[in-house]
């Protein structure tokens, strides 16, 4: 009997776990790792978001460690380790970008990363502005004594920035780009066609001119918290404007290719722009978690990024421009200029393999943002210097011969060039020969020396300094022409054969697949 | 519907009463059928009571209390095929004597993996591969992976390195996942005990191992559906039910040995850098700036704190050091291993229990590391509850804790090779007096490794438990049904505690760091519940068997992440010492996955020759696209036993069969999801989702035959043909695409082909010697048959490490990179051109600047100038192996010799030895003058960490995996001892003992520290695999 009611109790233990189980056969699991995009937009505070998160992007991509590779290309700093493409961006005779599906990450990221980066950064912008349209948004005030509506604009002037700066950016360092907006309609944003980097930089500028003119209705309005490290208390209708001001400017001088190119920048609206551009550093401040600059870092390491010898040779005529080749050791400099000592250190040593080619060494680092080493990404990590925004008023001066502005010019350059370098004054009357001029692209070298995105390499092309077979500005990715189904092309490289012609990559018929399949 | 069906069909038929009425008993004995010995101890049951004994010595045996009526009679015995006869059983005193014959092939052992339910191997119509004790036991492997290598064919098992405590990789027949990593590797479901395991092999031990059944690809593994296209391993722990009834079985076994590395390594003995004045000279210094390093080696500047050295003008590798030292020798120390076992069985007939313990302690070849140990309780418990209901219990519980070493770029075992021979790395750090000079070579950027070892504390404690309950109940004779619940549950903590005060060298400078702490933890369980209701019935000479099974799997993962930076107080291992401006991270990550599945399946056997079976499954899962949460497979096989038909001459059994079937492999959990990433609360978007995201589907025939011929030899062959479509792979967006980066897709297909055979000879068998043999050969080809996303290169994940290239069109394992001119013809006309010297030099590679400091290798380009062309595969020609055993009076010899044909290894080890000009190969001591090289020659081969095919090195090998000899004392030869002890068992055993290869690392069974191991053959500076002596002593009580 005590088997047969273990018998029943089982059938209700079986049949109670059978319906049981039927009961939790739910197969719609969440991914709680994920918000979703409902989640993400549920809020204005959410909404705002995503033109905070649009400066965090273009920081980091603006900073990230493809930089070196870069640098490395344009004689700034040199290193033959292969990292971050650094060895075959500074090979001599140039070679080359290896812009293919099949390079090494270190090479792809050279192209994919400022690629992938600012459009990332322009997304969010640009997703911020379609919800204020959409939704017709008044976003709550975080800031006292600010009024919602105004505080809205503060944002929407702060997304127009972001726009501004990550469309100008792709126009500084890419050949050609894609342009969208907020106002694109999503049907056609597969269908977009690159526009030449020239264009690119128009619509950039268009874009600052709109942060410009609403930041200059913002009277006694600051921009938000957690918008840029470092300037919570930025002003809308005095800094902000002042930057843009400054940030126009640069893209129009930077942005120029040859000589040729930065003879034909509009230097007259340079020099209006500088006039009311930043009296200010524009360094965002290191906070360990979005704000650090791996360049920095990586340039402040003793044995993984040197100073080239050509920066050397500028502080010192007396140093070879190029490290010798017949073993020697040029030894330590000595220049009129106090930035040797105060900016670059001199390690006596040479950290590279002298079988990958001697031209790679050098005995000198740089020292001049140590801090921020230190610290572990602390401290202001220069962007944009006041002493660049005077340098290219005086050289507008210069450029345009505004005989009424010599003196204000070379007050400007010596703010730097004696109360830093300690060199002899610039006066009025440099103007008259190259000496000024020849003063200001020195100070452009040595005192904005590894500050902001592309102004070495800027100046190296636009002056014409570059090596033969330098990149004067990279290609699309190649992961981004396949997918767009462009054919692969490359710069760079004294003869630049390579890749060029048919590409075996171009040919992977499933991809229309794809394309019709994911709509974008 | 079927769930309704199967629900009713419960209900109904526990609908039912017992009655008892007289009894009788059941006497005889059971003998050989060949020679009439008796069988002591083997065991007799009543199918329908579950009730039975054993014989005794003498092979009689007694059961009583039988009610009155008609039974059937199971008879089994270890080594001989097993009978069932039905027996009509009368009031009183029955006989019933029985005879069992030897069953030499194994033809009639019971295999239960994807089939219907027990089917013997000599019925089977698709592949089960099967490893039992017997084949374990001699060599006992630390986990389960080891169990399989070299003992069956089509199993591919890869030990990537020595790392005690870590599980080798499985691959079943051919890849079946392409972009190893994102939709899964090659790894097979393992199932023990009807658990599923969701975590890794590495805690489960092998002693307890009953026998492991081994279904190879989607023909056989149907049964399980979408997680069964890399096949099925199924392990069963050993239960009292083996022994015979009324026994008590208790055995030790400790086992005590001796690890060291197998194989120096060919290191630079000597140097490039200047000695002399002369030299100094020669290379335009001057001498009285330079002073002898202390180590009395090369000279060095004087007055410096940054003392340079000088490269000889001729940049030739032939100065000696002052001092030299043995690193690998200081680094690698020959460590122990310990392995004790505890297990009691017992069999009382209506319930049995095995219990067990183990405990391993394995402590490694690397100086200051602890290694690994484990110890593991299991319980197997069956119990007989009333007629026809049976219940079992499984339970397993492991902890162990491992002493984790670093492997790849910047881990110990770089610098173990790099720095340089006159270093005396046991020198004290200047800074603090702790143990080991942190940078105790200035000229190397790596720091000494023992320093690290010493220093930084990383361990990774893991708790794991498997447990499985399962009812059974027989209404009648034809119809079972069964209900089984089963848990895997892993709980993990790792931690990495930098102390305050670690150095790191910069140079001849040290920084010193504040210390940090990070602990990261996770808890999987996986829960898995099944129902199934099987019918059974012979209906004259056909014989059908239904089975309809309904499987409900429920996963939960739950990690977090802590992360502390800057101590503000030293030698405490707790958050709260941090400073208060230092940093804090945190992480977390979660994950479920459920599923339900339903499945049915049928075997018909008509005349016991021919044999057909089909099967159809649907499987639901989370994992799927919302819009394919359901997905169906299904098998077809057949098998014809000719010789049942046809006898032909010494031809003992003849098998044809065919199967084709279909499985699947699962995403991973976030591949269909719509993601952002999320970093200090602020999202950016990241992949976009696909609701039509659906598991890869792989569909294999398999044809084979199996032979068992001359009453000795048995062997068994497929070709099995394998295509998994729909890969899952990340395919990019373009930056358009709305700020999304990338969509999981269904986006490629694989073909892979293995032909596999095996042969097994009992050439010796009598009463006091046995010699077998087994060989198994396999041979594996894979293709990327269509790819919808852009070719790209994979690979471990370490720095420079994506050497294998994906494309359609192109086997899958080969090496793409740069290759060197080894012949003008070669030379592009733009390097013709170019107004360069080339010259073929005397190691076969033409070279500009031939005889000079700055002799150079040429890369190979074509004329549109690519550079990268295939360098290498790593499929091997073939894989064979053979095990031997021999068996006479006691004494025991057992090896198992393995080897595979063909198949490359990148050797980054090498190359980076060469930048480091640390390699044999650039020391040019010895060399003749004019074939003297610069070491910039080799820096050169580096090619600054590009692939080259400089370093694609033949990964042939032929290695002596196992020996073992022992010789075991039975009871009458032990004398007194004898009285309590059933047997003792001393041997004495190798592992790894011997490798024939000409590749040039520490161990040609080498692979990436990351992804698809089976694949990416890749020599990156992991822990090598190394050398074993032990000696064991087992008793039986």
């Amino acid at each position: 009997m005590r088997n047969l009611k273990l018998i029943h109790t089982m059938k209700y233990i079986i049949v109670g776990s059978l319906l049981f189980s039927f009961a939790c056969a739910d197969l719609a699991v969440e991914n709680e790792n994920s918000p979703t995009t409902d989640q993400v937009l549920s809020s204005p505070e959410d909404i705002e978001s995503l033109v905070q998160t649009s400066f965090i992007q273009w920081w980091q991509t603006e900073t990230a460690l493809y930089m070196n590779g870069v640098r490395v290309g344009q004689d700034i700093y040199t290193s033959s380790w292969g990292n971050f493409d650094m060895r075959n961006r500074g090979e001599e005779p140039r070679i080359a970008y290896n812009n293919s599906p099949t390079a090494d990450g270190g090479a792809k990221s050279l192209a994919e990363d400022p690629w992938y980066g600012f459009y990332g950064a322009l997304v969010q912008a640009n997703d911020f502005l379609k919800q204020l349209n959409e939704r017709s948004l008044v976003l709550p005030s975080q800031e006292a004594n600010v009024s919602d509506e105004d505080y809205t604009k503060m944002v929407e002037a702060a997304a127009y920035l972001m726009q501004g700066l990550t469309i100008g950016n792709l126009g500084l360092y890419f050949d050609q780009a894609l342009i969208f907006d907020e106002e694109t309609p999503d049907e056609e944003l597969a269908s977009l066609e690159f526009i030449p980097y020239a264009d690119v930089l128009d619509i950039a500028d268009a874009k600052l001119q709109k942060a410009s003119d609403l930041a200059a209705t913002l009277s006694g309005v600051t921009l938000g918290d957690n918008y840029i490290s470092g300037f919570d208390d930025m002003t809308m209708d005095e800094e902000f404007v002042e930057l843009i001001n400054t940030l126009r400017a640069r893209f129009m001088v930077l942005g120029a290719r040859s000589s040729t190119e930065n003879d034909a920048v509009d230097w007259g609206t340079v020099k209006t722009l500088t006039e009311d551009g930043i009296s200010y550093d524009f360094s965002p401040m290191g906070d360990d978690q979005f704000w650090y600059n791996y360049t920095l870092l990586y340039a402040n390491l003793t044995n993984w990024l040197r100073v080239d010898q050509r920066v050397i040779n500028l502080m010192d005529p007396s140093q070879p421009s190029r490290y010798p080749t017949d073993g020697s050791n040029p030894g330590e400099a000595t220049s009129d200029d106090a930035r040797l000592e105060s900016d670059f250190i001199y390690y006596g040593n040479e950290p590279f393999q002298s079988a990958r080619g001697q031209y790679y060494q050098s005995q000198y680092g740089s020292g001049r943002y140590d801090e921020h080493l230190f610290a572990y990404a602390g401290g202001p990590m220069a962007h944009t210097l006041k002493a660049e925004n005077d340098l290219m008023f005086a050289e507008a001066v210069a450029r345009t011969n505004d005989t009424g502005n010599y003196t204000e010019a070379a007050n400007r350059i010596n703010e730097t060039r004696v109360d830093r370098g300690s060199l002899t004054p610039i006066t009025s009357a440099d103007f008259a020969t190259s000496a000024a001029l020849d003063a200001i692209l020195y100070e452009r070298e040595i005192e904005l020396f590894h500050s902001g995105f592309m102004q070495d390499m800027g100046d190296q092309r636009r002056l014409g300094k570059q090596q033969p077979g330098s990149m004067i500005h990279y290609p699309v990715p190649a992961k981004e022409l396949l997918i767009l189904q462009k054919e692969i092309y490359t710069f760079g490289g004294t003869s630049n054969a390579k890749m060029k012609g048919d590409n075996p990559f171009n040919t992977i018929k499933s991809l229309d697949k794809l394309r019709e399949e994911v709509k974008f | 519907m079927v769930k309704k069906l199967l629900l009713t069909a419960l209900l109904g038929l526990f609908v039912g009463g017992f009655a008892y009425a007289q009894t009788g008993t059941l006497t005889g004995s059971i003998t050989d059928a060949k020679t009439n010995e008796t069988l002591p101890a083997a065991n007799i049951l009543v199918v329908e009571l579950s009730k039975g004994t054993s014989t005794d010595f003498d092979g009689n045996y007694t059961i009583t209390d039988i009610p009155v009526g008609t039974y059937t009679i199971k008879a089994l015995f270890v080594g001989y095929s097993p009978i069932e006869q039905t027996v009509e059983v009368t009031s009183g005193r029955n006989v019933l004597n029985v005879q069992l014959n030897p069953d030499t092939f194994g033809l009639d052992e019971i295999v239960v993996t994807g089939v219907i339910s027990g089917t013997p191997k000599k019925k089977l119509a698709f592949t089960v591969s099967d490893v039992s004790a017997e084949d374990i036991e001699k060599v006992p492997s630390s986990d389960i992976s080891g169990a399989l290598q070299g003992k069956v064919s089509g199993v591919k098992v890869v030990q990537a390195g020595g790392t005690p405590g870590s599980a080798a990789s499985i691959r079943l027949r051919g890849s079946t996942a392409i972009g190893g990593g994102s939709g899964g590797d090659q790894e097979p479901l393992i199932i023990v005990d009807g658990v599923i395991l969701e975590g890794t092999l590495a805690d489960i031990p092998t002693q307890n191992i009953k026998t492991i059944e081994v279904l190879k690809g989607a023909s056989a593994a149907s049964l399980y559906g979408s997680r069964a296209a890399n096949g099925v391993i199924q392990i069963f722990t050993k239960r009292g039910s083996e022994l015979a009834i009324g026994k008590t079985n208790v055995i030790v076994r400790n086992e005590v040995g001796y690890s060291q590395l197998a194989k120096d390594l060919n290191l630079a003995k000597h140097h490039a850098y200047a000695r002399t004045a002369e030299e100094l000279t020669a290379a335009g210094k001057n001498p009285a700036d330079y002073e002898m390093d202390p180590t009395g080696s090369y000279m060095i500047e004087s007055n410096t704190s940054n003392p340079g050295r000088v490269t000889k003008a001729d940049g030739i590798a032939d100065n000696d050091y002052g001092t030299m030292y043995n690193q690998v020798e200081r680094v690698y120390n020959p460590g122990s291993s310990i392995n004790n076992f505890v297990s009691v069985s017992r069999n009382l007939g209506t319930a049995n229990m095995s219990l067990s313990f183990s405990n391993l302690q394995e402590s490694g070849i690397i100086e200051e590391t602890d290694g690994y140990n484990r110890q593991n309780v299991r319980i197997n418990l069956d119990q007989n509850i009333a007629e026809g209901l049976d219940i079992s219990a499984s339970g397993s519980y492991s902890q162990s804790s491992n002493d984790v070493v670093t492997q790849g770029p910047g881990s110990p075992f770089w610098g173990a090779l790099f720095i340089q021979p006159n270093i005396d790395l046991y020198a004290n750090n200047e800074e603090d007096g702790s143990p080991y000079n942190v940078n105790a070579d200035p000229y190397v950027i790596e720091d000494n490794p023992l320093y690290q070892l010493a220093a930084v504390d990383r361990t990774r404690d893991r708790n794991r438990f498997l447990g499985n309950l399962n009812l059974k109940y027989r209404p009648i004779q034809s119809v079972l049904l069964e209900s089984s619940y089963s848990i895997d549950r892993t709980y993990q903590i790792y931690e990495r505690w930098t102390p305050k005060g670690f150095l790191s060298a910069d140079g001849f400078d040290t920084n010193v760091s504040k210390g940090s702490l990070y602990r990261s933890t996770y808890e999987n369980v996986a829960q898995n519940l099944s129902f199934t209701a099987g019918y059974n019935e012979r209906f004259d000479e056909l014989t059908v068997r239904l089975k309809a099974s309904y499987l409900l799997e429920l996963s939960d993962y739950q990690s977090l992440s802590a992360t502390g930076n800057d101590f503000a107080i030293a030698g405490i291992k707790s958050w709260d010492a941090i400073e208060s401006d230092g940093v804090k991270t945190l992480d977390n990550y979660t994950s479920e996955v459920r599923s339900e599945n339903i499945f049915a399946i049928a075997s018909l056997d008509y005349k016991d020759r021919y044999i057909a079976d089909f099967l159809v499954r649907q499987d639901g899962s989370s994992l799927f696209g919302e819009d394919e949460r359901y997905n169906m497979y299904y098998r077809v096989s057949g098998a014809y036993r000719l010789t049942e038909d046809f006898q032909i001459d010494n031809i003992n059994e003849w098998k044809l069969r065919v199967s084709y079937g279909t499985a699947g492999l699962r995403p991973p959990f976030a591949a269909q999801y719509l993601t952002y990433n999320v970093s200090g609360g602020l999202p950016t978007k990241s992949t976009l989702g696909n609701p039509n995201l659906k598991p890869a589907l792989s569909k294999e025939l398999e044809i084979g035959t199996n032979i068992e011929f001359l009453d000795r030899f048995s062997f068994e062959t497929s070709y099995s043909t394998t295509t998994t479509e729909d890969q899952i792979l990340s395919v990019p967006l373009p930056a358009s695409a709305g700020g999304f980066s990338s969509r999981y897709e269904n986006a490629g297909t694989i073909e892979t082909n293995t032909f596999e055979a095996s042969l097994n000879a009992l050439l010796i068998s009598d009463r006091d010697k046995s010699l077998s043999v087994t060989v198994n050969f396999d041979r594996t080809r894979q293709e990327v048959t269509q790819l919808d996303v852009a070719p790209f290169f994979q690979g471990p994940g370490t720095q420079n490490s994506s050497v294998f290239y994906v494309a359609e069109g192109e086997t899958y394992g080969v090496m793409y990179g740069n290759k060197w001119v080894t012949d003008l013809s070669q030379l592009s006309t733009a390097q013709q051109n170019s107004g360069t010297v080339y010259e073929l030099n005397n190691e076969g590679y033409v070279v500009t600047g031939k005889g000079t400091n700055s002799e150079a290798p040429v890369k190979m380009e074509e004329e549109d100038g690519n550079n990268v062309f295939k360098i290498g595969d790593v499929n091997p020609d073939f894989n064979t192996s053979i095990a031997t055993n021999f068996d006479y009076k006691g004494f025991g010899v057992y090896f198992l010799l393995d080897a595979k044909i063909g198949g490359d290894i990148y050797n980054q080890t090498k190359a980076w030895l060469f930048r480091e000009a640390r390699h044999g190969e650039v020391d040019q001591a010895g060399v003749a003058d004019a074939d003297k090289k610069p070491k910039g020659y080799f820096e050169a081969f580096y090619n600054a960490n590009n692939t080259s095919d400089y370093f694609v090195e033949d990964g042939t090998y032929v290695k002596l995996r196992e020996v073992a000899l022992s010789y075991e004392f039975s009871k009458d030869k032990l004398g007194v001892v004898g009285n309590v002890l059933e047997s003792a068992r001393v041997s004495v055993i190798g592992r790894n003992l011997l490798t024939i290869t000409n590749y040039s690392g520490f161990d040609p069974e080498v692979a990436g520290t990351g992804g698809d191991i089976t694949n990416f053959a890749f020599d990156g500076y992991s822990y090598p695999n190394f050398r074993t002596f032990s000696a064991s002593l087992e008793l039986r009580f």
